[in-house]
């Protein structure tokens, strides 16, 4: 179990490998960003990006998928108060495979959760010729590790 | 089809509503953020959220949906390049039902694509007692009719 002690300032880890499919983006872009050039392969290759791109979003929705299970299912997380930006640096297409570079910026103790600490992150997702195609800066919450009892 | 000259700076739209169930949040939250409060009141009761919460991504996913179809005739996006200062201001809850309130913020003509423009948006999603659950900032590229047009 990772606590708020274990994200040090600097710390660098690389995780993550999600496989990217047409059936994935247009399902959630269906749902939730309807844009031809997410759902609609023919339209897709007429438009600007040549064919279909996921969503910015689905691209944020995978990158958590790779965070939550290679970091927070085994970290006392406690959730997030946000974002601080987020930029979409290159399409991401069907057969494009995933990962992530987790870099800690800032790791601070709350004030007013004295029992929390705040750890604060860029997020590189990256592709599989290492292009990156989104950046994260983004916080989240841990708890500390509790206090040995003497006993 | 709402293009860059129909977004004059100061517009002001209130988008919605859309209502959430227990079941999209958890059918959400399996495939792409499957902590335990965002599966079932089991796993939150003893968190900050007390009982099954949306991911704030879903959240983020609701707005967009709002954004894109809540209005009387679709938007001309091209995409975006990305957002500032998301914050997730309170937990969204089955049942609760959602509104986009977004407003046109500042906007440029872009000069290297003239078929196009920057829209500078902020984005705040409310639930039904009118406070806000989620915020952010965004520029989107959005389509110029003039050039529509000259396509024919």
């Amino acid at each position: 179990m990772h606590y708020w002690e274990d994200f040090e300032i600097g710390r660098v880890d690389t995780f993550g490998e999600y496989a990217v499919t047409a059936d994935e983006i247009v399902e959630f872009s269906e749902a939730y960003d309807p844009l031809p050039f997410h759902t609609d392969p023919v339209a897709a290759a007429q438009s600007p990006y040549g064919g279909l791109i996921a969503p910015g979003l689905l691209t944020c929705a995978m990158f958590m998928r790779m965070l939550v299970d290679h970091v927070l299912l085994d970290a006392a997380s406690m959730g997030s108060p946000g974002v601080d930006s987020v930029r979409w640096l290159a399409p991401v297409r069907p057969g494009d495979t995933l990962s992530v570079r987790q870099e800690v910026l800032d790791a601070r103790v709350l004030r007013s959760r004295p029992g929390l600490g705040l750890v604060k992150s860029r997020f590189d997702v990256r592709n599989q010729i290492d292009e990156s195609v989104c950046e994260l800066i983004s916080n989240a919450l841990f708890a500390k590790r509790p206090v040995q009892s003497a006993s | 089809m709402i293009h860059y000259e129909d977004l004059p700076v100061g517009d002001h739209r209130l988008l919605g509503p859309t209502t959430v169930s227990a079941d999209e949040i958890v059918a959400f939250a399996r495939r792409y953020d499957p902590q335990p409060f965002h599966l079932g009141d089991a796993g939150a009761r003893d968190t900050y959220f007390g009982s099954l919460a949306a991911s704030g991504w879903h959240t983020a996913a609701l707005t967009m949906k709002l954004l894109m179809t809540g209005r009387s005739e679709p938007l001309a996006s091209l995409g975006s390049p990305g957002f500032e200062d998301l914050r997730w201001r309170r937990p969204v809850y089955p049942g609760d039902r959602l509104w986009v309130a977004v407003t046109v913020t500042d906007k440029r003509q872009s000069k290297s694509r003239p078929e196009m423009g920057l829209v500078h948006f902020a984005v705040e999603t409310r639930n039904q007692d009118d406070r806000v659950v989620m915020s952010y900032r965004t520029v989107s590229l959005i389509a110029r009719r003039d050039h529509a047009m000259d396509r024919g």
